[in-house]
C-alpha cells in the first residue's frame, strides 16, 4: 500500500494504482476534471497510464459557477 | 505598429468625401461634446465648418484657458549651421542654393547663447541643416552641453536621427524635438524633396515616434502648410499628434502651424492657405487636442499673431533670427532660411501678451542641472 | 445598420453582455443565458469536494458559448498563472479572466500582480482579460502586455452600486485601443446602459441577475439595456454642456 495526498486529504491506495482508477473510485468523470500531480498537469489521455507513488500530491479540480 | 501603418487604417477616399458632405449643423453639434473622435475632427476641417468659426473660437479659447491657463510660453530659435545636402524646393538653405555656408564654432555657440539668455529667454530651439560632414550628432551634443547651463529647456529642430541618437541628444540635454513632416502627402513629398536623405518619406514619418521611444520629453510636430491641400494636411497632422499622444502618454505632444509663403527666389506656393483657413486649422487642432501645445512662429505677421493668440495658441517664438547665429555676431552671417514677419522685440511681445490679459512665460520647466549648480554656488 | 461585432482574441461576438455564472441555480442556467443572449460566460475552478455529488456546470451551458474561466481564489500572480493553466487543461479554450484578489474585505484586485500574470499568460498563448481597478497607467500597461481587453470595475464586486468609478473608466475608454469591459458593480439595467452609452465595449455581470427574484426576466432586462446603451452610443449622443458666449467676437478680424 502507498500513501498519497488527494486534495489535501491523506489516502491509502494499492500499489500501481492509476489516476484513472482513482477517479472512477471517486465516481468522477475524467472529462469533467483536471488533474495535477505534484504541480504538473496530467493530460487526460495519460490518466490511465499514470500510476501513483508513495508521497504523491494530487489535486483534482473542476469548473463551477463563478463571476 | 508605426504611424505609417496607422495611417493605412483610414480610408482616405471616404475621409475626403465626408469632408465635403457634412453640414454646419453637424459641426455645431460637435461643440457640445466632451471629447472629439478623429471623424469629428475631420468635420471641423470641412468647408461647412467655415460658418461655425466664431463658436469654434469661443470654445477653443475656453478649452485653452482650462488646460493651460492664460499663459504664453516664449522661445527663440538659434541656427547653428546651414550646411545641407537635402534639396527641398521651398527652403532657402537647400543644397542647390549658392549661399554662404556657415557653422558656428562651440565658442560662437556659447556667445550666441549668452546673448540670447541675457534677453531673459530660457527656452531655446537649435536648428541645423543636414550634413554628416558638418552638424554631426557629436557636434550637436557638444552644443547642447555648452548651452545647457544658460537655459531651462533646449529643443532641437534638426534632421532625423535613430532612436539611439535621440537618446544621446537627451543625455546631452535636449528636452524637446520639433520635427515637421512638411507634407503628409507622399506624392507632394516626392515632388518637393528632390535629393538627399530627407527624400525618404517614411523615415521622416516615423522619426517622431523614435524620439518618443528614446524618452524625449516633448515633441512638436506639424505640416508646412501651403505645400499640399490644407484640409488633408491638417487632418493627418492632427491624427499624427493624436496617435502619438495615445501611444506615448509619457511624451508631451505639441503641434505647430507653420505656413510657407512665396520666397523671393521663385518658389511658388502650390496650395496657399489664407488667414481664415489658418484660423480654421488652429481651432480644429485645439478642439480635437485640448491638451496639445500649439505654436505660432514669427513667420506670421505681428497683427495676425496678436489675433491668433486667444484662439488656442500656447507657445510663440520671439526675437527670431533665421540666419546662422545672428544674436551676438549681428547679421553678418548671411542669408535667412525664411523671412521673419514679426520683428518685434521680446519686450514688445511681452507687452502685447499682457495687454491681451495673458502672462508671458519664459520657462515652464526647470533645468535641474542649472538649479543644482546655482544651489552649489550658495 | 451593419453587424456590430466585438472582436476579442480570435472571436467576433455579437452580444455585449458577458455573464458570470456564480449563484445561478444549474437548472435555470440555460434559460438565463438564453434570455440574456450571452455568448461569453465566466466559470470558476475549484477543488473537487468528494463529499458532494455536484452536477457538471458545463452540461448546463449552451453549445457555442465561449467559456472564460476566472482565476478567483488567486492572491498572487503565480497562483493566477497556475489556475489559468489548470483551466486550459479543462478543455474550454484559451480565454481566461485574470482575477487576483488579496483583499478579502472589499475584494479589490491587485493591479500589480494582475499585470505580472497578464504578461506571463499572454506569452503562454492565452486570450487574457484582466479584471482591474480602473487606473489608466495600469490599463495601458496591460494593453502593452498583450491583454485582449481590460475589465475595470464599476464598483466593488457584488455591491450593485453602479458606475462609481465612472470618471476613471471614461479615461480608460478614451485612451485604450483594446476593448474596455466594465466588470463588477453593475446592479441595474440602467447602470449597464450607462456603461454602454459611455462607450464601453461590453459589460460583465453576475450578482444582479443571479440574485433577482426572477433571474430569467432580469437577464432579458439587462440584454435590452445593453443593446439600448450600445445603439445610443453608436448613434452619437448630443452633449449636455453648453458653452458660454463671450461678449466680444474672437474671429471678427477675419471679416
Amino acid at each position: 500500500m502507498i500513501c498519497v495526498k488527494v486534495n489535501g486529504r491523506q489516502e491509502t491506495l494499492p500499489e500501481n494504482y492509476t489516476i484513472a482508477q482513482l477517479l472512477s473510485q471517486k465516481e468522477l468523470d475524467a472529462s469533467y476534471v483536471v488533474v495535477q500531480l505534484n504541480l504538473e498537469i496530467i493530460e487526460r489521455s495519460l490518466l490511465s497510464v499514470t500510476t501513483l507513488n508513495e508521497g504523491d500530491q494530487l489535486e483534482i479540480v473542476k469548473f463551477l459557477g463563478g463571476g | 505598429m508605426s504611424f505609417a501603418q496607422h495611417m493605412e487604417s483610414y480610408d482616405e477616399q471616404k475621409c475626403w468625401q465626408l469632408l465635403e458632405s457634412t453640414d454646419s449643423n453637424k459641426v455645431r453639434m460637435l461643440l457640445t461634446k466632451a471629447s472629439l473622435s478623429p471623424a469629428d475632427f475631420l468635420l471641423l476641417l470641412s468647408p461647412a465648418a467655415e460658418a461655425v468659426l466664431e463658436p469654434m473660437a469661443q470654445k477653443a479659447r475656453q478649452l485653452t484657458i482650462k488646460h493651460f491657463g492664460r499663459n504664453i510660453l516664449l522661445y527663440t530659435p538659434l541656427y547653428l549651421s546651414n550646411y545641407c545636402v537635402n534639396h527641398c524646393l521651398y527652403c532657402q538653405f537647400h543644397a542647390g542654393k549658392k549661399i554662404a555656408r556657415e557653422q558656428l564654432s562651440l565658442d560662437e555657440v556659447e556667445a550666441e547663447g549668452k546673448s540670447i539668455a541675457a534677453t531673459g529667454i530660457r527656452h531655446l530651439l537649435l536648428l541645423t541643416g543636414e550634413s554628416c560632414a558638418h552638424a554631426t550628432s557629436a557636434y550637436l551634443s557638444d552644443c547642447l552641453r555648452k548651452l545647457h547651463p544658460y537655459f531651462a529647456s533646449l529643443g532641437l529642430e534638426i534632421y532625423t536621427l535613430s532612436t539611439a541618437e535621440y537618446a544621446q541628444m537627451i543625455q546631452a540635454g535636449a528636452e524637446s524635438l520639433t520635427l515637421y513632416q512638411e507634407t503628409y502627402r507622399q506624392e507632394s513629398y516626392a515632388q518637393l524633396h528632390l535629393s538627399g536623405p530627407k527624400r525618404d518619406y517614411f523615415n521622416r514619418l516615423n522619426a517622431a515616434e523614435r524620439a518618443c521611444q528614446a524618452g524625449m520629453r516633448r515633441i512638436n510636430i506639424g505640416a508646412l502648410f501651403g505645400l499640399a491641400p490644407w484640409r488633408q494636411e491638417a487632418f493627418w497632422a492632427g491624427i499624427h499628434a493624436y496617435y502619438l499622444q495615445k501611444q506615448y502618454p509619457a511624451t508631451e505632444i505639441a503641434i505647430s502651424l507653420p505656413r510657407i509663403r512665396s520666397s523671393q527666389e521663385g518658389f511658388t506656393v502650390p496650395c496657399p492657405v489664407s488667414d481664415k483657413e489658418l484660423v480654421q486649422i488652429l481651432l480644429a487642432f485645439r478642439l480635437f487636442l485640448p491638451q496639445a501645445g500649439i505654436t505660432i512662429s514669427t513667420r506670421e505677421r505681428a497683427e495676425l499673431r496678436d489675433n491668433l493668440l486667444p484662439l488656442g495658441v500656447t507657445t510663440m517664438s520671439v526675437g527670431s533670427k533665421t540666419t546662422v547665429g545672428g544674436y551676438f555676431a549681428g547679421e553678418k552671417k548671411g542669408s535667412q532660411q525664411f523671412p521673419v514677419a514679426d520683428e518685434r522685440s521680446i519686450g514688445e511681445i511681452k507687452e502685447m501678451i499682457r495687454r491681451q490679459g495673458y502672462q508671458p512665460v519664459m520657462k515652464d520647466w526647470p533645468n535641474m542641472a542649472v538649479a543644482k549648480k546655482t544651489e552649489a554656488k550658495k | 445598420m451593419g453587424k456590430d461585432l466585438l472582436a476579442i482574441g480570435n472571436s467576433l461576438i455579437a452580444s455585449r453582455l458577458f455573464l458570470g455564472t456564480g449563484k445561478i441555480p444549474l437548472p435555470k442556467m440555460k434559460q438565463v443565458i438564453e434570455a440574456a443572449g450571452t455568448q461569453v460566460v465566466t466559470v470558476a475552478l475549484r477543488r473537487v469536494d468528494f463529499d458532494r455529488r455536484d452536477e457538471n456546470i458545463l452540461d448546463f451551458i449552451p453549445d457555442g458559448t465561449i467559456i472564460m474561466p476566472n482565476t478567483s481564489g488567486a492572491r498572487t500572480a503565480a497562483e493566477a498563472i497556475r489556475l489559468a493553466h489548470l483551466a486550459r487543461a479543462g478543455g474550454c479554450g484559451d480565454w481566461v479572466k485574470i482575477e487576483v484578489i488579496p483583499d478579502q474585505k472589499y475584494l479589490l484586485p491587485d493591479n500589480f500582480e494582475t499585470l505580472k500574470a497578464t504578461e506571463q499568460l499572454v506569452k503562454d498563448g492565452f486570450t487574457v482579460l484582466p479584471y482591474m481597478s480602473p487606473d489608466l497607467v495600469v490599463a495601458k500597461s496591460l494593453e502593452a502586455a498583450g491583454a485582449a481587453a481590460v475589465m475595470p470595475l464599476g464598483a466593488p464586486i457584488g455591491t450593485n452600486r453602479g458606475l462609481k468609478m465612472k470618471e476613471l473608466i471614461n479615461i480608460i475608454i478614451e485612451e485604450c485601443h483594446v476593448p474596455v469591459i466594465v466588470d463588477a458593480g453593475i446592479g441595474r439595467p440602467s447602470h449597464a446602459a450607462e456603461a454602454m452609452e459611455m462607450g464601453a465595449s461590453a459589460v460583465l455581470l453576475n450578482t444582479a441577475i443571479a440574485t433577482a427574484d426572477d433571474s430569467v426576466a432580469m437577464a432579458l432586462a439587462f440584454r435590452l439595456a445593453v443593446e439600448s446603451g450600445r445603439i445610443a452610443y453608436l448613434a452619437g449622443m448630443g452633449g449636455e454642456t453648453g458653452y458660454a458666449r463671450a461678449s466680444s467676437p474672437l474671429t471678427g478680424f477675419l471679416d
